[in-house]
């Protein structure tokens, strides 16, 4: 488990103070996929690297299995990060090794195993990755997508409890993030390795995060599961992204539903209710038909969701209830 | 002498092959003891200057001035203002010998500049990950900062050695011998322009073959 307190960071440069943190409290359970989002500039790279001590906060704890990692000396912060893989946007890989060398590189930096045991490691890791093929080759010579596949590796190599990912799907085309998701997510559940993602996209965090907490200049706004970060933002910045997303009902109809008449309501279906035939059965029950108007519906990881927005002709407060008994989410919407 | 005007039989072989051993000993000694010193230096310098892993203005800034003092300094100068420093080094300021210290003088903070420049050249994420492998500062410049940016080192090392041949040329102020030392003793101060057509064909030959050299070692050792 991971508990950051109080951290605040400040920069400074060229005789200007810039806030990179502030006072940042979070909390991150062992096992999660648990995402940070922000657009550029909003502190999310900073506070990565506050977790592994490639940014040494100027105030607050960073709490790692209870011990404070702004404490340790050089050394510790050695063994430290020997068990905190990192995988970063633009792979960093060594170019002027191959594809087994580059993975084969952690494990030679921590000196503990023999040449065989080495190579035993670099071929189960070529093999979780699915890169046997490629193993001889130089990055020069691969796809994006493969690249990453070997930074991941490399990252797994020690054995790590927790990864960080800094934007790790932002320099691949869509097709090619699914994979390099759908491979963390494997990880994850594989080998319970705790993963803590910074992305700019809502997207990435929809289809891997369990809990999410949005970062905007240097403080965090909002938090979360991703289900309700993500089907009721509160923030505006959060809002902003959600809607950026184009994969919730979110309401910027103002001025297009002049000739909607009746109250706006905004469904919010998770999990089984997905499923059910709400709409109808509550329309039929208040004898008041609804008109959808706009909705998605689709999963966050894998959980089924649906939002919609129906135009309602009856009464609100009854509708309100009728719904909320069926584990459905009701709110009313003013424009 | 025929009427076009060369008269090869002036030409002493057996000093020419004399010279260019001179020549190939002081450029093959003085590149060593450059890069031994070089090297270092150079990395030294990368690592102290501003955003980088052992950043320290004061000290960068001194090291740096060195660095450009001894640059500054026209080769024949250094040569002369070297000769008590020679004479402890290596029992004598003059021939071959009291050559190299002078040389490896001039061109080691040359090639630390050049160690510098291309070593700002490796990503700086690459530093950053062997950073977050747990790397220590040694580790990093090892295994990761010196490999990638073998082709660029290699590239200094030849442009280093080809100004040591031209820096040979004058080692002849203290009778330091070489081919430059002959092309000016005979061809120049004797009119014996043959001396001087052949010195320089062999100049020529030798920078051309380092240069053919640097740039061989430098594609096999590029995988970008």
């Amino acid at each position: 488990m991971i508990a950051l307190h109080h951290l605040n960071k400040t920069y400074e440069g060229d005789g200007r103070q810039v806030i990179a943190l502030r006072d940042i409290n979070l909390q991150i359970e062992t096992g999660e996929v648990f995402g940070i989002i922000g657009r550029s500039g909003a502190g999310k790279s900073t506070l990565l690297r506050t977790l592994n001590l490639l940014e040494r906060p100027d105030q607050g704890q960073v709490l790692i299995d209870g011990q404070d990692a702004t404490c340790l000396d050089t050394a510790g912060l050695r063994v430290l990060r020997r068990q905190v893989g990192m995988v970063f946007q633009h792979f960093n890989l060594l170019n002027h090794r191959s594809v087994a060398n580059n993975i084969r590189f952690p494990l030679e930096l921590a000196g503990a195993l023999s040449k065989t045991a080495i190579n035993t490691r670099v071929d189960e890791l070529l093999e979780l990755v699915g890169l046997h093929a490629q193993r001889e080759q130089y990055p020069s010579q691969l796809s994006g997508g493969q690249k990453q596949r070997v930074g991941i590796a490399r990252a797994l190599a020690n054995h790590p409890k927790l990864l960080l990912c800094d934007e790790a799907t932002s320099a691949l085309d869509p097709q090619t993030t699914q994979s390099i998701l759908q491979l963390l997510l494997d990880i994850n559940r594989r080998l319970g390795l705790t993963i803590v993602l910074i992305t700019h996209e809502m997207a990435v965090v929809r289809a891997i995060c369990d809990r999410v907490a949005v970062i905007e200049g240097g403080q965090i706004v909002e938090r979360g599961p991703v289900a309700d970060v993500f089907l009721h933002p509160q923030h505006e910045a959060t809002r902003n992204m959600v809607a950026e997303d184009g994969h919730a009902a979110t309401l910027d109809l103002a001025g297009k539903l002049g000739n909607v008449s009746g109250t706006l309501l905004r469904l919010t279906f998770v999990d089984a209710t997905t499923y059910e035939p709400v709409i109808a059965q509550i329309g039929q029950a208040l004898a008041a038909p609804m008109s959808i108007l706009q909705g998605s519906v689709g999963r966050i990881k894998d959980r089924p969701y649906g939002q919609l927005i129906v135009g309602f002709n009856g009464d609100a407060e009854l509708a309100k209830r009728a719904f909320e008994e069926r584990g459905v989410r009701c709110d009313v919407v003013t424009v | 002498m025929n009427e076009i005007g060369f008269d090869w039989s002036v030409i002493d072989w057996a000093d020419i092959w004399l010279a260019t051993q001179d020549t190939l000993t002081m450029l093959g000694v003085s590149l060593g003891f450059t890069i031994i010193l070089g090297l270092p230096l150079g990395v030294l310098l990368y690592l102290l200057s501003p955003r980088q892993l052992m950043a320290n203005k004061p000290a960068y800034s001194l090291l740096s001035f060195v660095v450009n003092a001894l640059r500054s300094l026209p080769f024949v100068i250094l040569l002369i203002i070297l000769i008590p420093v020679t004479v402890k080094l290596v029992g004598t300021s003059i021939g071959v010998a009291g050559a190299i210290p002078p040389l490896v003088v001039g061109a080691a903070p040359f090639f630390a500049r050049l160690v510098e420049a291309t070593l700002r050249e490796v990503d700086r994420g690459i530093v950053e990950a062997s950073q977050a492998m747990g790397a220590t500062l040694w580790q990093i410049v090892t295994r990761a900062l010196l490999p990638e940016a073998l082709p660029g080192l290699l590239a200094a090392t030849t442009v280093t050695a080809v100004t040591l041949v031209s820096y040979t040329a004058m080692s002849g102020v203290i009778g330091g011998g070489g081919l430059g030392d002959l092309a000016i003793r005979f061809g120049y101060q004797r009119f014996q322009t043959e001396v001087m057509v052949v010195t320089v064909l062999a100049l020529l030959a030798l920078v051309q073959l380092l240069q053919m050299t640097g740039d061989w070692l430098v594609k096999r050792a590029t995988r970008k």
